[in-house]
Formats: structure tokens, C-alpha cells, sequence
């Protein structure tokens, strides 16, 4: 249990120390946040101009679409929140050889490592995300009960963890291959297939994106369980593939430590 | 005549130099035209949902197809990315390296840009050759009857786009003379294009204020017009090519302008 807290406070701690330094340079702060409420609403603008066409996308309805991508922006908020700084500096960690300081340290190597930075440029775009849930589930009329809530949190929650382990998993292949900064840029760039309900996808893309890497899961099964509608084997195979996802993840940053090399620093 | 020719041999030993020098990248640039292609091919999954249950006619999706096949190889030809990682060699004084050479930093950033774009073509092109020719196969692709006229339009219409991709990244490089976080102008600068230069959505299917806008302004160049050429046949007229031109004098003055009063501003402590 005392493990757990200290993890717990050294987490909080980090947070406190990324708060100091973005109060410190505060410029920096306002024009990265409005940066990232440009893009949000760039995301949102590019959706509505989709739905002029034609009012669904794959059965799903306008605002159906707006809890979806609501959803989405929660999570893409929480992505470049945690992971997308970290991930870089885990890569370059491993590139310049300073992955050796961490090893040493008396913590977990992968919690100092993912958890060991972060952004506040994202919470505005993250406050967006939950207004616009909010605001499409009344318009929606779908009126979901407390453990329907609960579920769409911890449905979040691991759809949160498997992109982290994904990307995770990426970023480690950095031990074996040189000369690939931009490793770290395939998980964003893997976030259109996110934003769209999975039924956009069919045939073989639909088995990779559902199943093998079922990144077409990780915003449509919460924002169908808010709906009401959600299928048991979809909210299943998030929390199963996010849980293996993890364990590969762990499994394979100790496998690829074997290959770290460095002459000290 | 002779100082042109020697001219011409400096400058492609250099491009040949940053070329062999950009070869050492090749996988990162095999990744970063995957990631360059693949939203575009889930774009084509939405919108095959979207036309699926549609009563809109105003667009089939082989038309659909053909535009963004035509992003992707317009994207490929002309984008230029250099300003996200210049603002920091400016920034950090690094650049003192480059004031004592016998080319200047501009002509260092033009050299470096040509060379990654060579050797970006070279890799894009057999992805580009299958994908269309799969497409193509599929009837997916139908282009009206197109002359020579056409494809030597095309062809200038994307040399002209690639001198306005690099004279704004140039601008919102030199920048950071005077402001720390220029990069990030590099947001404002894809926001901006994405929105109004027709790379979006096709422009049959834009809202008349979007269409407006984009017809109204320069960025239209770099995708709506070129995209309308080749799937409509339409040429651009004589104020359409004066427009480009004119845009593009202007910006290659605001490039040489920031640049003289910039480096008059800069300073570092050796390089």
C-alpha cells in the first residue's frame, strides 16, 4: 500500500512541477492553448461540413456524431496531455543514451518515463470535449444511469490506456531502429480511424481496426454505452485489448532493454 | 555565361551533396509518407459511408477518389516542413556557421528543401503508381480528356505551389528573429491552408461563404485550382496566373526583407 502512495504522491508531485513551469513561462502556455481550441474547433468545423452532406455517418446521427467526436477530444486532450512529450524524451532518452540515469533511479523505469512530464496546453481543449458530451447526450435524449456513467468512465479509461501501451510499444522499437524520430508521430497519425464510429470500416479494415488494433473502439464503445446502445463484446474486447495491450507493452520494454547500450553519462 | 554555368555546377554539387546526406533518413521519410497518405484513405472510407445513404448529387465518390488521390500527389510535390525545426537553429544562434560559407542560410534551407523533396518524390512515386493504378483498375478513377496545355498548367501550376509552400515556411522561419515561439506560427500557417486552399473537402460540396473565401484568395493555388484542372479542365485564366505571380513577388520580398533587417538583429556568442 505505501508503494501505491508513493507513486501516488511522486505522480502529483511531477504535476506540481509541470504547474511551476508553465506559470513560469505563461506566453507559452496562452499560445499553445490556442493553438490546441483552434484545432479542436478545426475538427469539429471539418465534421459539420461531412455532415452537410448527408445527416449520418455509418447510422449515426449528427449529434450522435458531436457525443462521438466529444469523446474523441477528451482523449486526444489526455494523449497530448501525458503521452506525447513523454514519449518523445523516452525516445531520446534511448537515441542520446541518458536512458541509463533513469534505470538507476529507485522507481520504476516505465512510470518515470511516461509519467514523468506533461502539457497544460490541452485543458482547455479537454473542457471542450465535456461540454460538447454533455450537450449532445441531452440533445441526443438519451438519459444513462449512474453505473451507465460509470462504465463510460472506465470504458474512457482504458480506451486512454490502450493508446498509451500502443504507443508505448512503438516508441520501444526506438532500441532496434536508428534514425526514426518520427516513431512517435504513428499513433497520432493514427487518429482519424478514432474519430469515426467503427461501422465506417469494413471487410479487412474493419478486423484490423476493431479487433487487432482496435483504435476504431476507443472513442464509439463509450459514446455508445452514453447512447445506451452499446454491444457487450465491444465493451468487452476495449477493456481485454487495452489489459493485453498493457502487458505487451511492460513485456516488451524489458525484452528491448536487453539491447540498451550506453557508455554512461 | 561562364560564371552561370559555374553557378549551376555549385549548386547541384550541393543538392547532390544534401541529397546522398538525406538518404541517411530514408526509413523516417518512408514512415512520414505512410503517415502523410493513410488519413486521406480513411477520408474515403468516411465519405464512402457518407454517399452510401446520401440523396446528394452533387458529387459521386470516384469524383471524391480523384480528389484526394490529387491531395495526396499535390501534398507530396509541394509541401515544405523546414520551419519546423529552422526557428530553433536561429533561435539558438546556430546559424554564424552559415553568415562565413559563399551561399547565404537562405540558399542553405532552399538547397536542403530541394534535396528532401527529391529524394521524398523518388519514394512517394511507386506508392503513388500502385495506388492508381488500383484505383484506376477499380474505376475509380475518370478524368476528363486532358491536352498536353493541361499537363504543362499542372506541372507549373505545382512549381508555383511548392515557391509559395516555401517562401511562407521561409517567412515563418526568419520570424524568430524576433519571436521565441515561430514554429508555432507553422500551426497557423497549416490551419490557414487547410481551410482555404480547397485541401478539405472537394469544392462542389464547400458552403457558399467556404467557396467564396477560397476563391477569393492565393492559397486556392496550391490544391483547389490545381485539383480543378485535372478533374474539371479547367485552365486558370491570365488574372488567375497574374494573381499567383503577384503573390509570389510579394512573399519572396517579405522573405528578403525579414532576412536583411533579421540578421542585422541577430547575435550569438560563436558557433
Amino acid at each position: 500500500m505505501s508503494t501505491y502512495k508513493k507513486y501516488w504522491n511522486i505522480f502529483w508531485h511531477f504535476r506540481k512541477l509541470e504547474m511551476m513551469r508553465m506559470i513560469e513561462y505563461r506566453g507559452d502556455f496562452i499560445f499553445w492553448a490556442v493553438v490546441s481550441i483552434l484545432w479542436t474547433g478545426f475538427n469539429f468545423f471539418f465534421f459539420s461540413l461531412i455532415l452537410r452532406v448527408s445527416n449520418t455517418i455509418a447510422g449515426w446521427s449528427t449529434d450522435e456524431m458531436y457525443l462521438l467526436l466529444g469523446v474523441f477530444t477528451v482523449l486526444d486532450a489526455l494523449t497530448w496531455t501525458f503521452f506525447h512529450r513523454n514519449m518523445h524524451e523516452y525516445t531520446q532518452h534511448i537515441f542520446t543514451g541518458s536512458l541509463t540515469t533513469l534505470l538507476t533511479k529507485p522507481i520504476n523505469t516505465i512510470f518515470l518515463l511516461t509519467m514523468g512530464t506533461n502539457n497544460y496546453n490541452n485543458v482547455f481543449r479537454f473542457l471542450i470535449g465535456c461540454v460538447v458530451i454533455v450537450i449532445s447526450v441531452q440533445r441526443v435524449g438519451a438519459s444513462p444511469s449512474i453505473i451507465e456513467v460509470a462504465l463510460f468512465l472506465l470504458a474512457l479509461l482504458a480506451a486512454a490506456l490502450l493508446i498509451y501501451a500502443i504507443w508505448f510499444i512503438c516508441s520501444t522499437t526506438a532500441f532496434w531502429i536508428e534514425k526514426l524520430d518520427n516513431i512517435n508521430e504513428v499513433v497520432p497519425g493514427l487518429r482519424r480511424v478514432m474519430q469515426v464510429p467503427r461501422g465506417v470500416f469494413a471487410g479487412a479494415t474493419s478486423i484490423l481496426f476493431t479487433i487487432i488494433l482496435p483504435f476504431s473502439l476507443v472513442a464509439s464503445v463509450p459514446s455508445e454505452i452514453l447512447l445506451q446502445r452499446a454491444e457487450p463484446k465491444w465493451v468487452v474486447w476495449l477493456f481485454v485489448s487495452s489489459l493485453l495491450s498493457l502487458i505487451l507493452a511492460h513485456t516488451f520494454f524489458y525484452f528491448a532493454l536487453k539491447r540498451y547500450s550506453s557508455v554512461g553519462n | 555565361m561562364k560564371k552561370v554555368s559555374l553557378q549551376i555546377r555549385f549548386y547541384s554539387k550541393v543538392i547532390r551533396f544534401k541529397f546522398i546526406k538525406a538518404l541517411q533518413w530514408r526509413t523516417e521519410m518512408v514512415l512520414w509518407i505512410l503517415l502523410d497518405v493513410f488519413p486521406f484513405i480513411i477520408l474515403l472510407f468516411i465519405w464512402k459511408s457518407v454517399l452510401s445513404v446520401s440523396e446528394n448529387q452533387a458529387i459521386l465518390f470516384s469524383d471524391l477518389t480523384v480528389f484526394y488521390f490529387l491531395v495526396i500527389v499535390i501534398q507530396g510535390f509541394t509541401s515544405t516542413h523546414f520551419e519546423e525545426y529552422r526557428p530553433k537553429e536561429i533561435r539558438m544562434g546556430k546559424i554564424d556557421f552559415f553568415l562565413i560559407k559563399p551561399y547565404n542560410y537562405i540558399q542553405d534551407i532552399v538547397l536542403n528543401d530541394l534535396a528532401g523533396k527529391l529524394l521524398y518524390i523518388l519514394m512517394l512515386s511507386p506508392l503513388l503508381i500502385i495506388l492508381g493504378t488500383v484505383l484506376w483498375q477499380q474505376g475509380l478513377i475518370v478524368l476528363p480528356d486532358l491536352t498536353i496545355v493541361h499537363l504543362a498548367a499542372f506541372i507549373l501550376l505545382m512549381f508555383f505551389a511548392y515557391c509559395m509552400q516555401m517562401l511562407f515556411s521561409l517567412c515563418i522561419s526568419l520570424l524568430s528573429f524576433w519571436f521565441e515561439e515561430a514554429n508555432g506560427l507553422l500551426h497557423v500557417k497549416w490551419f490557414i491552408v487547410a481551410i482555404f486552399s480547397g485541401t478539405l473537402i472537394p469544392l462542389p460540396l464547400m458552403p457558399e461563404w467556404l467557396l467564396q473565401a477560397t476563391n477569393a484568395q492565393p492559397l486556392k493555388f496550391l490544391f483547389a485550382v490545381p485539383i480543378q484542372l485535372v478533374q474539371k479542365g479547367v485552365l486558370p485564366t491570365f488574372e488567375d496566373w497574374g494573381l499567383l505571380l503577384g503573390t509570389i513577388m510579394f512573399l519572396i520580398l517579405c522573405s528578403k526583407l525579414l532576412w536583411n533587417k533579421g540578421i542585422q538583429k541577430y547575435s550569438s556568442a560563436g558557433g
